[in-house]
């Protein structure tokens, strides 16, 4: 695509003015648009812009020209001829031709190979903005331009992480001198396992060890032990001999004490007990006697003191018998008496005040005179009265309020009103109408779309392709086993010619070696010999027939060439056989050529029938018969994809027609039912809305009518409540009436007796208190009488009249009943207690005789008298029986001490005083001892490392545990080992891929980078920067970064990586206009001039245009540039 | 007449895997020579054998810890008190072990030497000469009693018989001058991997060693049980082996994501686990270095998929890149320059000159695997690993 001429029509501070850029075809297609400042470059290089890709909503040239006037067109050279399109603002079909139709996008979009607008901008169309962001992009291999100029070294970059990474692991493993690799830590547990490894295993000269040690320890400890026990041995004899020596001091101290105590035989064990008992009693039996005498005489005295009250007594049991005494009912005479005392004054007073309230009560209600039991009503008859006069009372407001609610809705019914014929008719229409759910222009812009779609996709496909499509397309699976079936004969084909080949070069080879064979060794035949023989016989015979000398040399001759070839038969045996086999094995090969070439010829014809079994399907998709099988897949998309989207237009074509006709059924339906209401049609979609307003209008006039419906039936409900009120009350007033017919308040209105309710309750409660008030006072009395006759004896008794209260009599009886029963009582006990004193007196005189008795027993026979004080008497007989004892024992254990031990050593012992010795020969044993000890913790620990060593597995696990860490390590360190020679493999091979696979679009940027600086820069390379790449341009050798670039240099590295990318987009897809607007303008001439070279170059396989206000410029465009073509904006 | 033959049962040799640190393994896996044992003597008693014969390198050293010998001893009173006698004889390993430093280790044990070659056992007559030192370069096959008339006459001979491929060679001895021998079972020992011959009547059996202790020993885990009667000599396998080293190929062809590569690991392990015995797998995983993935991830997978099969531990994966036709792909295309770089004389030198710092730093017992004669294989699996973990980081964003 070119541009021919853009018109800015308007746009921005231009109206009707076109810029005409040629007809192209020269040498070069370049154009230089020259204009001043303020010329309007940029606006025509932004209304480029715009006629390709619509006009943003938000327009910086829309200062003159509003936006929605805007328009710009342009003529574009097509493959498919001149083309020419108008931009507007609007927001649809913005896109026309000259006649004003629309375009459809997509065409543009084809046009433009689907280049978008950044895309297009980035690519093709730059100022200086675009060319240094575009230009960084790249440079650090972003975007499309980026990524394809990085195409070759993309993927290195990643690759020098892995390399660091697996380097640091061959350092995580081993590095001189670390300390925290894992080697190093590996080795310092194998030392700490070899360490363990030798304690653990018990190896045969470790565990010889342990056992002697055993045995000297064991030894050792009986060697100490046998010390040890002589030294206890001397002590003990020794210490026998201290002990003996003392027991036989104090024996001797006994026997001296012994002389000076009384004789007689030794005591009882039990005298001093029996002795202590004896005193005791004696003592305390005199004492007790005493105190017996002092009770007799204390007794005596309060005998004479008192005398007792017989008349008292019999008053006691006269009172025991009054209050024994009962009333029928259970109850004390003498309580009920007692009450009567008290109470009955009272209880006749408050009797006879409830009697005076209750008469004044029932005159009140039922005239004066009136007896209260009379006008009292039992609790039944006054409830039913007073319910049946409040039923009366609420009847009677119930029909009352019945009346005012009838008279209120009677008063709220209005006007009655009647619907139209065909009202309903008008509804439904209207729902219809609503309910087509069709959006016929919704749908018809969606028809718009897949038309184009179906367009779109049958470009490229033969004029026939529906026809072929109609008839029915091949199935994929249809494709496939064609392409498969002629691929499969193709490679039988291949291989049976490759196998003729085979078999030819062998056939070949084999008559070669054969001829070879043949030639190099005078090889005779079988046949031969029989032919040369055949011929000396032939001759033999001739000659015995001529006999001449011709005959005669003819037979030599045949004699001599047989001769000769039986020789050579002879010797070449050997070679015969070889050439047989030779032959035999040429005729095999020869066999397998034939067997091969039939097989090839087979192969060829198998492959007729797949052919056109392709060629058929070739057909059907509208291709060369001998197109092959493998691009029948693509037209088969191809063809599926342009008939699915004809389809599905043709589908929605359907779909809006008939949604159409719908729309227009029912619009009619509609006009149709409002002129039956009102006969006066409305026209058009005024009708519809006409219809509206009067389906609403209807509708307000139904529910009115529906209300007044619902009012006439509240109103007949009400009169039927009214007389079930009416009815109602007059029921309830009979059944009052029944109630009190015949009482004395009949004739009384229902209001009174409803007042009256509370004062006849309180006349009923009155009436009963003062009847059970007149029964107590009677019992009272019957009470006091029974008790004056039963107590007449016991009043005479005392000396007391009948007008003595009943509490008064009872205890002035009690008193004397009491004083004379405590006297009666205290009379006995002392008479008790004197008879008791007086026996006890006696006992206690035989104690004392008895226990003096008893002493006599103990002392019998002994040189002392037990006296006064026998106890004292008693120990000094105790203390011989002691010594006596003392003595006795010490002899015992002097003989015991002697027991077990040698009586001559003891003897000698005893016979040596030296006071030292025994606490040497103590030292002597607590030195053994401690020997002991010490030699029997040697052998406890010999024995427990002798069993410990017994006990264990030996070195097995720790040896287990070692190889199986030595086993990391070898794995570990082959895999750093191979780490570390891949490191070295790779780094190197990373360079040289580096320099291997500069991408074209790299070379193609280095090349105009370098022809744009004269050279000063010859190479550009990506580098790794990061995790991701940047692109350098090398200057005498050295990386600089675009970044560290000058301005200039910057800009003329962005451009010819804009050169590149254009050349390559251009190989690929087409031409397509690249526009520049001042990007020149930091270079200096020399490179300018480079630069437009370049261009130049772009405009021989494109169309260039630049925009520029450098007069210069345009003047040194001429000089390098054939054809330039100038357009000048003023 | 039936007896026991095993032979190389390296007392408390341990195993070298990496998979004996892994804790659940470690504890099933304890003293498993000793384990191995016991499970020899249960086999012996239950069969019913008339003897066990120990055809050399019972012990993994000439002084054998005395709890090791405690383990046999016990072990060998178990056979006692079933009345089964055992016959010895010493290998390379043991040449050099008293056996009696400390008394008779059994009643129920005879030891074979040059001055007592022969035990009579019933109608079986036991012919072996053990190891007296640790090297032996000749045949002890002329040292050996002549068959006894009207017994059965069997051999223990500890051997590396023709010469056997990572073996050295130990009492050199020809099949054929064996069979020749008139013996009617050969007892061998010493090769470990398990190899039965059979000619002229005669059966000589290498019955390899009982239990694996690394990825190279994958051919053993048995004993052999040995029936001789008029029917002839018959032998057949009683495993005993605890754990069984096994090496699994994977193939990841085809696949494109982490969930392809769980399966087919899964399938892999599987195919190889059941049964009671522990395997320590050794993956060799081939593919594409895309097929392949990254390798720590692919080992990460193969040891969570060994996690879901019962018994069954990751020893290691090995990696078995396949190339791919050269594309477009930066990874590829440095790869091949990989390849080529590292097939120059001058990449060798530079690779030998960085590992002998690194060799001379390693433990002694593994310097071995950066030994020269490897230098060929570690410049492969170098250079194929990186391409893949270069592959591998580019395909990832």
């Amino acid at each position: 695509m070119r541009l021919r001429q853009l018109d800015l029509i308007r746009y921005g501070r231009f109206t009707d003015r076109r810029l005409d850029f040629g007809p192209g075809g020269g040498e070069t297609d370049v154009t230089i648009v020259y204009g001043a400042n303020e010329a309007g470059k940029s606006t025509a290089f932004s209304a480029w812009l715009d006629l390709l890709f619509g006009l943003p909503l938000q327009h910086p040239y829309d200062f003159i020209h509003a936006r929605k006037d805007l328009m710009v067109g342009a003529t574009l050279d097509t493959d498919d001829g001149p083309l020419t399109l108008c931009r507007t603002g609007q927001r649809q079909g913005s896109l026309t031709d000259e006649n004003g139709r629309a375009v459809d996008e997509r065409r543009l979009s084809l046009l433009l190979h689907g280049l978008d607008r950044d895309g297009y901008r980035t690519r093709f169309s730059l100022d200086d903005e675009v060319l240094r962001q575009g230009g960084e992009e790249i440079a650090r291999a972003k975007g499309d331009l980026g990524q394809l100029l990085h195409a070759g070294t993309s993927g290195l970059s990643g690759f020098a992480d892995l390399l660091k990474q697996a380097e640091g692991e061959v350092e995580a493993f081993h590095k001189p001198r670390g300390r925290t690799t894992t080697l190093a830590e590996g080795r310092n547990r194998l030392r700490e396992m070899d360490e363990a490894l030798s304690k653990a295993r018990l190896d045969p000269r470790k565990f010889d060890a342990l056992r002697q040690a055993l045995e000297r320890a064991e030894r050792a400890c009986r060697d100490v032990t046998r010390v040890r026990d002589d030294a206890k041995r001397h002590l003990a004899v020794r210490e026998a001999a201290d002990r003996r020596r003392d027991l036989a001091r104090r024996i001797d101290e006994a026997e001296t004490a012994l002389p000076r105590c009384p004789d007689g035989p030794t005591l009882p064990h039990d005298a001093l007990t029996r002795v202590s008992v004896g005193v005791d009693a004696a003592a305390r039996a005199e004492e007790a006697k005493a105190e017996a005498g002092t009770d007799i005489e204390r007794a005596e005295g309060l005998l004479s003191e008192m005398s007792p009250d017989p008349e008292g007594i019999a008053i006691g049991h006269m009172l025991a018998e009054l209050e024994a005494a009962e009333f029928d009912d259970g109850e004390s005479l003498v309580a009920r008496a007692s009450l009567a005392d008290a109470d009955l004054g009272r209880r006749r007073d408050e009797r006879d005040k409830t009697r005076t309230e209750a008469r004044q009560l029932a005159a009140t209600l039922a005239g004066a005179g009136a007896d209260p039991a009379e006008v009292v009503l039992p609790r039944d008859l006054r409830t039913g009265i007073r319910q049946a006069a409040q039923d009366v009372r609420q009847t009677a407001r119930d029909l009352d309020q019945a009346q005012t609610a009838l008279e209120d809705a009677r008063g709220g019914l209005g006007e009655p009103e009647d619907m139209p014929e065909g009202a309903e008719a008008l509804a439904d229409a209207l729902d219809a109408l609503d309910d087509l759910r069709d959006d016929p222009e919704e749908m018809a812009r969606d028809l718009k779309d897949r038309e184009a779609e179906a367009s779109r996709r049958a470009a490229g496909l033969p004029p026939a392709w529906r026809e072929l499509a109609d008839a029915g397309l091949p199935t994929a699976a249809e494709l496939r086993e064609a392409e498969r079936a002629l691929k499969a004969v193709d490679d039988k084909i291949a291989e049976a010619q490759d196998r003729l080949h085979e078999a030819e070069e062998k056939l070949a080879a084999s008559e070669a070696v054969l001829d070879g064979e043949r030639s190099a060794a005078a090889v005779v035949t079988d046949d031969e010999i029989a032919d040369t023989r055949d011929a000396r016989e032939r001759l033999w015979s001739s000659h015995r027939a001529t006999l001449d000398g011709h005959s005669a040399e003819a037979f030599e001759a045949a004699m001599r060439h047989d001769d000769d070839a039986r020789n050579r038969h002879v010797a070449s045996a050997e070679s015969r056989v070889r050439l047989a086999r030779m032959g035999a094995e040429r005729m095999v090969i020869a066999a397998e050529l034939d067997r091969r070439r039939a097989a090839a010829k087979s192969a060829h014809d198998a492959r007729k029938s797949p052919a056109e079994a392709a060629s058929r399907l070739a057909a059907r998709l509208g291709l060369e018969a001998t197109t092959p099988p493998a691009v029948f897949g693509e037209r088969l998309d191809a063809m599926q994809a342009a008939l699915e989207a004809t389809l599905s237009a043709e589908r929605v074509m359907g779909d809006l027609r008939a949604a159409q006709e719908r729309r227009a059924k029912a619009e009619g339906r509609v006009r149709r039912a409002a002129t039956e209401i009102n006969g006066d049609p409305p026209a058009g979609q005024d009708a519809v809305a006409a219809a509206r307003r009067l389906h609403k209008e209807l509708e307000a006039r139904r529910a009115r009518i529906a209300s007044r419906h619902e009012s006439e039936k509240l109103v007949r409900g009400l009169e039927t409540q009214k007389k079930a009120k009416e009815k109602a009350k007059t029921d309830a007033l009979a059944a009052y009436r029944r109630l009190v017919s015949g009482l004395w308040c009949a004739e009384l209105p229902v209001e009174t007796v409803l007042g009256f309710s509370d004062d006849l309750a309180d006349l009923s409660e009155m009436h009963g208190k003062a009847r059970d008030l007149d029964r107590r006072v009677s019992r009272l009395e019957a009470a006091r009488r029974a008790f004056d006759q039963r107590a007449a004896k016991l009043r005479d008794t005392l000396g007391l009249g009948e007008e003595i209260a009943v509490d008064d009599t009872l205890r002035l009886a009690r008193g004397r009943a009491r004083t004379a029963a405590e006297v009666a009582g205290r009379i006995e006990k002392a008479h008790n207690a004197q008879e008791e004193a007086k026996r006890m007196r006696n006992r206690q005189a035989r104690a004392v005789q008895k226990s003096a008795e008893e002493i006599g027993t103990v002392f019998r026979g002994q040189g002392v008298d037990p006296g006064d004080d026998p106890l004292s008497a008693l120990q000094v007989l105790l203390e011989r029986d002691r010594l006596r004892a003392e003595r006795a024992a010490l002899e015992a254990e002097r003989a015991k001490v002697a027991e077990g031990l040698d009586a001559k050593a003891l003897a000698q012992e005893e016979a040596d005083t030296d006071p030292i010795r025994t606490e040497t020969l103590r030292e002597a044993v607590k030195e053994a001892e401690a020997d002991r000890e010490k030699a029997i913790g040697h052998r406890g620990e010999a024995r427990q490392a002798f069993n410990a060593a017994l006990a264990t597995d030996g070195g097995v696990d720790q040896g287990q545990a070692r190889a199986a860490l030595l086993e990391e390590l070898r794995e570990a360190a082959r895999h750093a080992v191979e780490t570390r020679i891949g490191l070295l493999a790779a780094s190197g091979a990373l360079s040289r891929l580096r320099e291997d696979r500069r991408g074209p679009m790299i070379a193609a940027a280095e090349r105009a980078f370098a022809r744009m600086t004269d050279g000063e820069w010859p190479r550009l390379e990506a580098q790794p920067a990061g995790a991701g790449e940047r692109l350098v341009g090398l200057k005498n050798g050295h990386p600089v970064a675009a970044d560290a670039m000058s301005t200039g240099t910057r800009g003329q590295l962005y451009l010819a990586l804009r050169v590149a990318g254009h050349a390559d987009f251009i190989t690929r897809y087409g031409a397509l206009p690249f526009l520049t607007d001042d990007i020149l303008e930091t270079f200096d001439d020399t490179r300018a001039a480079a630069a437009l070279s370049l261009t130049a170059e772009m405009g021989r396989t494109g169309q260039a245009i630049m925009f520029t206000h450098h007069r210069h410029l345009v003047d040194l465009g001429r000089e390098v540039i054939p054809d330039l073509h100038v357009v000048a904006l003023d | 007449m039936k007896f026991l033959h095993v032979a190389d049962l390296h007392l408390d040799s341990p195993l070298r895997t990496q998979a004996a640190r892994d804790s659940a393994m470690g504890d099933s896996l304890r003293g498993a020579s000793r384990q191995v044992l016991t499970r020899l003597v249960d086999a012996a008693v239950a069969e019913d054998v008339d003897a066990v014969l120990f055809a050399g390198d019972t012990f993994d050293r000439d002084v054998a810890d005395v709890a090791s010998r405690a383990a046999l001893a016990t072990e060998l009173s178990r056979l006692a008190r079933a009345g089964i006698p055992a016959v010895l004889i010493q290998g390379n390993h043991d040449a050099l072990l008293d056996l009696d430093r400390y008394g008779p280790v059994s009643e129920a044990l005879t030891v074979l030497t040059p001055d007592a070659p022969t035990f009579r056992l019933g109608e079986a007559s036991f012919h072996g000469i053990g190891f007296t030192t640790p090297h032996i370069a000749e045949s002890l096959l002329p040292r050996y009693s002549r068959p006894e008339p009207g017994r059965w006459n069997i051999g223990l001979m500890h051997t590396s018989l023709d010469g056997a491929a990572g073996h050295d060679l130990y009492a050199p001895c020809a099949l054929a001058d064996l069979v020749g021998h008139g013996y009617d079972y050969w007892a061998l020992g010493h090769i470990h991997k398990r190899s039965v011959h059979e000619a002229d009547g005669t059966l000589v059996v290498m019955p390899g060693i009982p239990q694996g202790r690394s990825i190279r020993e994958t051919e053993g885990g048995s004993a052999t049980l040995v029936e001789i009667d008029l029917q002839g000599v018959r032998a057949r396998e009683i495993p005993l082996e605890l754990l069984r080293f096994a090496r699994v190929p994977v193939d990841f062809s085809g696949v494109v994501d982490q969930a392809g590569r769980d399966a087919r690991l899964r399938a892999a392990l599987e195919a190889v686990a059941g049964g009671d015995v522990m395997i320590a797998a050794r993956l060799e995983a081939a593919g594409t270095p895309v097929e392949l993935g990254d390798p720590q991830m692919l080992e990460a997978q193969a040891r969570e998929a060994a996690e879901a099969v019962s018994r069954l531990f990751v020893d290691r994966v090995r990696l078995r890149p396949t190339t791919r036709p050269l594309d477009a792909d930066a990874a590829e295309d440095l790869a091949t320059l990989m390849r080529d770089d590292a097939a120059t004389p001058g990449f060798r030198d530079e690779v030998l000159a960085q590992i002998a710092e690194l060799r001379a730093a390693l433990p002694v017992e593994i310097r071995d695997v950066l030994a020269d004669e490897r230098l060929d294989d570690l410049i492969e699996a170098g250079v194929e690993t990186m391409a893949l973990r270069l592959g591998m980081g580019r395909s990832e964003p």
